[in-house]
C-alpha cells in the first residue's frame, strides 16, 4: 500500500499535483478536504487513453483550490490550471435549492462552459438521518432536481450524493468510496482530454522549428510540461521519453548547425561558459538551471546538465541506476562534441572539469542507489568506462595545470587556471560528505593530492575493468599508469604494467602494439639503468620488422654500444630468447665419412638461421648443447656376422651389456632424426587438405531435376575445430649445460638467411640429443633457443671396438678332421689403436692342434700370437694352420673349440669350430652257406668336393680269427670322393670251425691322402661282429602235385621245406613261417609251424606244404622265416604269458632257396611239368 | 566518416587494419590500433551476452539474434565511436568513426550497411584460393576497396 508519506508529492521540490477547483459551499468542503486528499492516492485507477495508448494504472494525488472565476487559465498551462471542478453543496431543502442554489450552480456551469471546461462534478453532501431511512423515500430530492435541471445525457454520472463521513462515519463508507473513485476517474478523463489537446499544440509548435523566430528554449519548457504531468502521474518512462525527444532534437540542431545555417536561438548556447558545476543526480527539479533556460541565459553546459539531471531523475525514480551510468558517458561525449561544434568559449579545462564531475557524480549516484546485488552488478559494468573517463579527464586537467609528475612547478598562469576552474565548479552543498567537487578541487590544489586521486581512480578503473573481464581496457589503463609511474620515477612499477601489456599483445599477434610497448619498456629500462634489459630490448627492437628502419638502426647501434660499454666488464653473458631476433630455420647433422659417428671424430651440424637484425652482426660463438639420450645404454653392437665369417667371433670392447638392452637401444635410437626444418614441426594447416567434395544431382520422381548439390563427404574433417593456438610463453631463458657441445666461433651473421656449421669431437660413445642452441653475439649477448630439444634430433657415437676373427682361408670349404687347414686370425683395430707388444693367446680343445703356417714347428694346443702395432681402422692377418686329429670313431661331425685371450678384453672368447670326418666306413657281413665275407664300403660326406686316394686297406681281427684278402692286388688306386664315389673292399672271414664262435672285434684301416697332397694318413674304423656263425640252412623245393609232371597255375603243388642244422646251438625249438606273396601264391593249410631240431642230422627236418601258384611264369619261391620259438614258461604263474618268437641274426640262418624261381606253366589239361631250379 | 576499419580473426589477432589518415597526430595509425584492440573487449562481452541470452530465450529469438551480425556501437571515446560486427565464423569487423570531424553525424543504419559491405568485401578477399584463412589479408584490391568504402561513407 502506498502511504501518503511515501508519495512522491511529499518529496521536496516536487510541487506539481493535479489541481481541483472547488466551488459552492467552501466551508463544507473544508471539513471534507483532509479525508479526501488522503483518500485519493490510496488506490490506483485505470487510466484509459485515446489513440490506443497503453492503459495504465495510475496513483493520483490532488490539491484543492477555491474556484476563482476571475482567474482563467490557458489550456496550454497544464500544471497551474485546475484540471477538474467540483461543486459542493449540502442543501437538502428543495425549496432552498429552487430559490438560491440553482442560480448559483447555473452561474458556475455557465462560467465553465464559457471556458470550454467539461470536466466538472456536483457533489451533494447529505447527513445520514436514521429516521429518514425508515420512511418512504421522498418523492424528489435535491439531487434529482439538480439532475433534472443540468444533466445532459453524457453528464448524468457527474451528479453524486455522499453521506457526510464526518458526521456518521460508519454509514458513509460506501458512498464515500464511490465519490473518491469518481473523483479519480474524472481527473484522469480530464487529463486525457487535456493532454490530447496539449500534444496537438506541441506538435504544431514543433513543426515550426525551422522558423527563424522559433525558440528551442520555449519549446523545451513547453514539452517539459508534458513530462512533468507524466511524472506527476507516475509515468516516469513516458516522461523520460519526452526528455529524450528533446535531447535528440537539440543534438540534431547542433549537428546540423555545422552544415546548414544555424538558427538564431542557438546563439544562446554559444555564450561563454562560466559555470561547470557538477550535475546533481536527485529527483528534484534543479530550478536554478530551469530558470536560466527560461530566461535564455543557460550555457550549453547548463542546459546539458539540466537535461541530464532530469533524465537521471526519471531513471532514479524507476530504479535504473545502470542506465544513468550508460547514458552519462554518451552525454559527456556528445556534450564535448557539441561544445566544439558550437565553439562556445570556455576556460581550458572547463569541459574536462564538467565531464569529470559528471562521471564522478554518476558513480556516486550509482553507488548510493544500487542496493541490490544485481543492480550493483549492472552498475559495475557501466562504472568501469566512467572511471576510465573520469581518470582521463583528470589527467587532462593535471596536464593543463602542470600537476603531472615530472612536469616543472606550475606557472602562475597554471595556478590562475586552477583558481578559475575551482570557481567555475561552484560551491558544494553544505553537507558533511565530501562531494566530487571537493575532491576535484583538492586534487587540483597540489601535485601530491592530484597524484593520489589520479592513482586511486586509475587503480579503481583498472580493477573494475578486470572484474568485468575487459582485460584489454585494463591493460590500456595499465599503460597509462606505467607512463605515470615512469614520470614519477617509479620505473619498476611501470615495467610491471608494460610487461603485462606486452605479453597480451604478443599473445594475440598485435605486433605494432607490442613494438610500441617495447619502445616504452626500453625507455623505462634506460631510466632504470637496467643495462641487461636495455641490451636485450635493443636487440629485439632492432629486429622488429614493424618499426621504421631508422629506429631499428638506432637501437642496433645502441645494442652494440651497450655491449661494448656496459657489458664488457661483466662475467656472465646476458641471456635472451633466440626467437626474438633470429629464426632457426633448419638443423641438419652432416653424415660422417663412415656410416656412423666414431669417437674422437668430428660430428658436424649445419644450422640455417634467419637473422632479423638490420645489419651484419658478429657471432662470437655459435653452439649447440648436447645431452645424453634417455635410458642411454652403453650401446655396443656385436659386429655383424657376415657371410664369410660364420666361424668368426667378434666382440666389441664393451659387450658386457645384455643383448636385450642393445636391441631396445637400437630401436630407440631409430627415432632420433638427423635433419629437421622447424616449419615441419608445426602442425599442418588443416585448411590445406583437399576436401572430399562431390557434386550430386537429385531427381524428382518424374525424372526431372529437383536440385543439384555440392556435398562434402566427410564434413567433420574440414569443420573440425582446431585448438585455438595457445600462446606459449617463450621458455625461460636458462642456460643449459654446455658440457659437451657443438661449436663454431667468430661468424658474421648477415641479415637474412645464414648457414652455420658447428662441430664437435665426440669423446664418449652413446646416443646423444641436440639440446639448446646458443648464439653469443659480440661476446656478451647470448641468444638461447630450446626449439631443437623437442625435435628429438640426435646422433649416435660409437667406439668401434677391436674385433678379432678366426677365418678360414678358403671360406667355402668345410673343415675336415684329419687334414691340415689354413686359417687366419684377422685383427681389426676399429676406432682404437693397437699398441706394440700385444699378444693373443690361442688355446684349443683336445685333438685340435695349431701352428703358424710359416715355420714348421710342431703343432701344439696353445699358441701365443704377437700382434703388430696398427693404427685405427686397419686390419692385420696372421696365417695359421690347424689340424684336428681323427678319432677312430664313426661320427658325422666333430666339434672343437678355440679360446682366444686378448689383452684388451676382459673375458676369454670362445670360438666353436665344426669339423666333419673325411670319410665314413660301413661294413656288411655276407654269408654263403657257412662261409662268411666282410664287405666294407667307404664314402665321403664332406660338403665340398674332395677326393681321397686310398692305399693299403687292412682288416684285422682279434682272437683266432683271420681274414683272407679277396681284394685285387694289382688294380689301380682306390678313390673316394664326396661326389658319391665310394670304394668297396671285401674280406672272407676264416674261422676255425672247431672253435665256438664268440663275438669278434675287427678294425679296418686304410691309408688316405687328398689327391693333391703327398702325405698319407691313416683312417681307421673299428667294428664288432656278433652271431655271425651259420646255424641253420633252409632249402625249399616245389614239386608238382600228384599225377602231374609240371607245376601249373591253379594246380596244387607241394612245397618242400628242408631245415638243416649246421652248427651247435642251444636254440632247438624253432618256428617257421611261409611268407608267400599273396598275388602269386596261395598257401593251403598252415603256413607256420613249430619244429624241434634236437640233433644235427644231414637230412635235417622236412616239412611239406600245399601251395597253389596263382599265375604262370617264373615265380620266386615263397620266403621262409625262421625264428627262435620260446615256449610258454610252465612254471610261470602268469597265465597270460604267451609263447614268443625271437629273430635270429642275419648271419645265423642261411636261406638257400632265397633267389630260386620256379617255372609255372599256364593251366592246360595235357601239359608236362617242368621244374627249373 | 569511418577513419579506420579492422578485420580481426577468430583468435583475436588482426588480419587487416586500414585507416585513412585525417588526423594530424603522428601516431594516428597506432592510436587507432589501440582503439580497435580495446574494442575487442566490448565485442567479446557483447558476444557472450548474446550467447547467454540465446540459451535462455526460445530458439526462435535465438535464431533472430544470431542472424543479426551487426553488434552496434561497442563503445565511444571523446573523439571516436567504435562499431562492431561479427561473422558466423567469428571474424570480427570493427569500424571506427571520428565524432569530431565534420559530418560525423552517422546513423546507425549507415554503419550497419557499411559493415555489411565490408563483410562482403572480406568474403570476396578470402575467396582467393591462395589465401589461407587465418593469414593476414594483404590483397591490394581489398585494401583499395576498403579505403573507398571508408571514404564513401562520409
Amino acid at each position: 500500500m502506498k502511504g501518503v508519506g511515501n508519495s512522491p508529492a511529499d518529496r521536496e521540490g516536487m510541487t506539481n499535483k493535479p489541481i481541483v477547483a472547488c466551488a459552492g459551499d467552501w466551508n463544507l468542503f473544508c471539513t471534507l478536504e483532509q479525508p479526501l486528499v488522503a483518500a485519493i492516492p490510496q488506490d490506483s485507477c485505470e487510466w484509459r487513453r485515446s489513440y490506443g495508448r497503453i492503459t495504465k494504472f495510475v496513483y493520483l494525488e490532488a490539491t484543492f483550490v477555491k474556484f476563482n472565476k476571475d482567474k482563467t487559465q490557458s489550456d496550454l498551462n497544464l500544471l497551474k490550471r485546475p484540471i477538474f471542478h467540483i461543486y459542493w453543496t449540502d442543501c437538502l431543502d428543495v425549496e432552498y435549492y429552487k430559490t438560491t442554489l440553482r442560480e448559483d450552480i447555473e452561474v458556475w456551469i455557465k462560467h465553465l462552459e464559457k471556458n470550454n471546461i467539461t470536466d466538472w462534478m456536483i457533489v451533494l453532501v447529505e447527513t445520514y438521518d436514521i429516521r429518514k431511512t425508515n420512511k418512504l423515500l421522498p418523492r424528489t430530492t435535491v439531487l434529482d432536481k439538480i439532475k433534472g435541471d443540468f444533466a445532459a445525457k453524457q453528464t448524468e454520472d457527474r451528479f453524486i450524493s455522499v453521506i457526510n463521513p464526518i458526521k456518521s462515519e460508519a454509514r458513509s463508507a460506501e458512498s464515500w468510496r464511490a465519490l473518491v473513485a469518481k473523483v479519480r476517474h474524472f481527473i484522469l478523463v480530464a487529463y486525457n482530454k487535456a493532454l490530447i489537446k496539449f500534444e496537438e499544440y506541441m506538435r504544431e509548435q514543433r513543426e515550426k522549428r525551422n522558423d527563424p523566430e522559433w525558440d528551442f528554449c520555449k519549446y523545451f519548457i513547453l514539452q517539459e510540461q508534458l513530462a512533468f504531468v507524466l511524472e506527476m502521474l507516475g509515468l516516469y518512462e513516458e516522461a523520460l521519453v519526452q526528455y529524450d525527444e528533446l535531447d535528440a532534437l537539440f543534438s540534431q540542431f547542433v549537428l546540423n548547425s555545422n552544415i546548414a545555417e544555424s538558427p538564431k536561438w542557438l546563439e544562446t548556447f554559444r555564450q561563454p561558459i562560466t559555470s561547470w558545476q557538477a550535475v546533481r543526480l536527485t529527483s528534484l527539479v534543479p530550478q536554478n538551471l530551469r530558470e536560466l533556460i527560461i530566461k535564455k541565459k543557460a550555457s550549453l553546459l547548463d542546459f546539458r546538465s539540466y537535461l541530464f539531471q532530469r533524465q537521471s531523475a526519471m531513471l532514479l525514480l524507476t530504479f535504473k541506476p545502470w542506465e544513468i551510468a550508460s547514458r552519462c558517458l554518451t552525454t559527456v561525449h556528445n556534450t564535448l562534441v557539441e561544445l566544439s561544434l558550437l565553439s562556445a568559449h570556455a576556460v581550458d579545462g572547463a569541459a574536462a572539469c564538467w565531464a569529470h564531475l559528471a562521471c564522478a557524480e554518476t558513480l556516486r549516484a550509482c553507488e548510493r542507489i544500487s542496493s541490490t546485488n544485481s543492480a550493483l552488478e549492472a552498475c559495475t559494468n557501466m562504472n568501469a568506462p566512467l572511471l576510465h573517463n573520469a581518470k582521463d579527464k583528470l589527467h587532462e586537467l593535471g596536464k593543463l595545470c602542470g600537476l603531472l609528475p615530472g612536469s616543472p612547478e606550475p606557472t602562475s598562469e597554471q595556478l590562475h587556471l586552477v583558481v578559475m576552474l575551482s570557481a567555475g565548479m561552484g560551491d558544494s552543498e553544505p553537507n558533511n560528505q565530501q562531494t566530487s567537487t571537493d575532491r576535484l578541487k583538492e586534487a587540483l590544489c597540489s601535485k601530491k593530492s592530484f597524484q593520489q586521486y589520479y592513482l586511486e581512480l586509475a587503480e579503481l578503473a583498472m580493477g573494475t575493468y578486470k572484474h568485468i573481464g575487459r582485460l584489454r581496457f585494463a591493460r590500456t589503463i595499465g599503460r597509462d599508469l606505467a607512463a605515470f609511474y615512469s614520470e614519477l620515477g617509479e620505473t619498476s612499477k611501470a615495467v610491471v604494467f608494460l610487461m603485462d601489456a606486452l605479453r597480451s599483445y604478443e599473445e594475440q599477434g598485435w605486433k605494432d602494439l607490442a613494438a610500441q610497448t617495447r619502445l616504452e619498456l626500453i625507455a623505462a629500462a634506460k631510466k632504470m639503468n637496467d643495462v641487461d634489459r636495455y641490451a636485450k630490448l635493443s636487440a629485439r627492437i632492432a629486429s622488429t620488422a614493424e618499426l621504421e628502419i631508422l629506429v631499428r638502426n638506432f637501437y642496433f647501434e645502441e645494442m652494440l654500444k651497450t655491449i661494448r660499454e656496459n657489458l664488457a666488464d661483466k662475467q656472465e653473458s646476458v641471456l635472451t630468447e633466440l626467437n626474438d631476433c633470429f629464426k632457426l630455420v633448419s638443423a641438419e647433422l652432416l653424415p660422417s665419412e663412415r656410416d656412423v659417428y666414431i669417437t674422437d671424430n668430428k660430428v658436424q651440424c649445419r644450422l640455417v638461421i634467419e637473422s632479423d637484425m638490420p645489419k651484419d652482426v658478429l657471432c662470437t660463438r655459435a653452439a649447440i648443447g648436447t645431452e645424453a639420450h634417455q635410458d642411454k645404454p652403453t650401446e655396443k653392437r656385436t659386429p655383424v656376422k657376415n657371410y664369410k665369417t660364420d666361424l668368426t667371433v667378434s666382440t666389441a670392447s664393451q659387450a658386457n651389456s645384455p643383448r636385450k638392452t642393445v636391441d631396445t637401444a637400437e630401436t630407440e635410437s631409430n627415432t632420433l632424426v638427423t635433419s629437421i626444418r622447424l616449419d615441419d614441426l608445426k602442425p599442418k594447416n588443416p585448411l590445406l587438405n583437399p576436401m572430399n567434395i562431390s557434386s550430386k544431382l537429385h531427381y524428382k520422381e518424374d525424372n526431372t531435376l529437383q536440385k543439384a548439390t555440392v556435398e562434402c563427404q566427410n564434413p567433420k574433417l574440414p569443420l573440425r575445430r582446431s585448438d585455438s593456438t595457445k600462446y606459449r610463453k617463450p621458455s625461460a631463458t636458462v642456460r643449459n649445460s654446455y658440457e659437451a657441445h657443438f661449436e663454431n666461433e667468430n661468424i658474421i651473421i648477415h641479415p637474412g638467411s645464414n648457414d652455420i656449421v658447428v662441430e664437435y669431437v665426440a669423446k664418449k660413445c652413446g646416443t646423444f640429443k641436440l639440446g639448446q642452441v646458443s648464439l653469443l653475439i659480440e661476446g656478451k649477448l647470448e641468444f638461447l633457443s630450446n626449439a631443437l630439444i623437442a625435435a628429438k634430433m640426435g646422433y649416435e657415437v660409437e667406439t668401434q671396438g677391436i674385433s678379432v676373427y678366426l677365418n678360414k682361408v678358403e671360406p667355402k670349404k668345410d673343415l675336415v678332421a684329419g687334414l691340415e687347414h689354413d686359417m687366419e686370425l684377422v685383427v681389426t683395430s676399429g676406432s682404437s689403436k693397437i699398441e706394440e707388444g700385444a699378444t693373443i693367446l690361442l688355446k684349443t680343445s683336445t685333438g685340435l692342434n695349431i701352428r703358424f703356417s710359416e715355420d714348421e714347428c710342431p703343432m701344439s694346443r696353445e699358441l701365443s700370437i704377437p700382434i703388430q702395432a696398427i693404427e685405427p681402422f686397419q686390419t692385420t692377418k696372421i696365417p695359421l694352420r690347424l689340424f684336428a686329429s681323427l678319432q677312430p670313431r664313426r661320427e658325422k661331425s666333430i666339434e672343437h673349440t678355440v679360446w682366444l685371450t686378448c689383452p684388451w678384453w676382459e673375458s676369454i672368447t670362445e670360438v666353436p669350430l665344426h669339423f666333419s670326418p673325411p670319410m665314413i666306413a660301413s661294413w656288411r657281413l655276407l654269408t654263403s652257406n657257412t662261409r662268411k665275407f666282410i664287405h666294407v664300403t667307404l664314402k665321403s660326406s664332406v660338403a665340398h668336393f674332395i677326393q681321397f686316394i686310398l692305399a693299403d686297406p687292412k682288416l684285422q681281427c682279434d682272437g683266432n680269427n683271420t681274414v683272407s684278402d679277396l681284394n685285387p692286388k694289382n688294380s689301380g688306386e682306390l678313390v673316394v670322393a664326396s661326389d658319391g664315389t665310394t670304394a668297396s673292399l671285401m674280406w672272407e672271414l676264416l674261422k676255425d670251425p672247431l672253435v665256438k664262435a664268440g663275438p669278434m672285434k675287427a678294425t679296418f684301416t686304410v691309408q688316405y691322402r687328398p689327391v693333391n697332397e703327398d702325405t698319407s694318413r691313416t683312417f681307421s674304423c673299428p667294428f664288432d661282429i656278433q652271431d655271425y656263425t651259420t646255424l641253420f640252412v633252409i632249402r625249399t623245393k616245389l614239386e608238382p602235385g600228384k599225377g602231374s609232371d609240371f607245376c601249373r597255375a591253379s594246380q596244387v603243388c607241394c612245397l618242400q621245406l628242408n631245415l638243416q642244422r649246421v652248427n651247435e646251438t642251444e636254440h632247438t625249438s624253432l618256428m617257421y613261417e611261409v611268407l608267400a606273396d599273396q598275388t602269386m601264391w596261395a598257401v593251403l593249410g598252415r603256413t607256420a609251424g613249430v619244429i624241434t631240431m634236437e640233433s644235427s642230422t644231414a637230412e635235417g627236418q622236412c616239412v611239406s606244404l600245399d601251395v597253389m601258384p596263382l599265375g604262370a611264369g617264373y615265380l620266386p619261391l615263397p620266403a621262409v622265416r625262421l625264428s627262435k620259438y620260446i615256449a610258454r614258461d610252465a612254471n610261470a604263474r602268469d597265465t597270460s604269458a604267451h609263447p614268443r618268437l625271437e629273430p635270429f641274426s642275419p648271419g645265423q640262418v642261411y636261406h638257400a632257396g632265397k633267389a630260386k624261381q620256379v617255372h609255372v606253366l599256364p593251366p592246360a589239361p595235357k601239359e608236362h611239368l617242368d621244374i627249373t631250379v | 566518416m569511418a577513419v579506420c576499419v579492422a578485420v580481426i580473426g577468430k583468435d583475436n589477432s588482426p588480419l587487416y587494419i586500414g585507416g585513412i589518415g585525417n588526423d594530424p597526430n603522428a601516431d594516428n595509425e597506432l592510436s587507432r590500433q589501440w582503439l580497435v584492440h580495446t574494442a575487442l573487449d566490448a565485442l567479446e562481452e557483447r558476444l557472450s551476452t548474446t550467447n547467454n541470452s540465446n540459451t535462455n530465450s526460445s530458439t526462435n529469438t535465438a535464431r533472430a539474434d544470431l542472424r543479426d551480425l551487426y553488434l552496434g556501437l561497442l563503445y565511444s571515446t571523446d573523439t571516436h565511436k567504435i562499431y562492431g560486427y561479427v561473422t558466423n565464423t567469428r571474424i570480427k569487423l570493427v569500424l571506427v568513426t571520428s565524432s569530431t570531424s565534420p559530418g560525423s553525424n552517422i546513423r546507425d543504419a549507415e554503419v550497419r550497411t557499411a559493415l555489411r559491405r565490408l563483410h562482403a568485401l572480406y568474403a570476396d578477399a578470402i575467396c582467393n584460393p591462395f589465401h589461407l584463412p587465418g593469414d593476414q589479408i594483404t590483397s591490394l584490391k581489398f585494401d583499395k576497396q576498403v579505403k573507398s568504402l571508408m571514404l564513401n561513407n562520409v
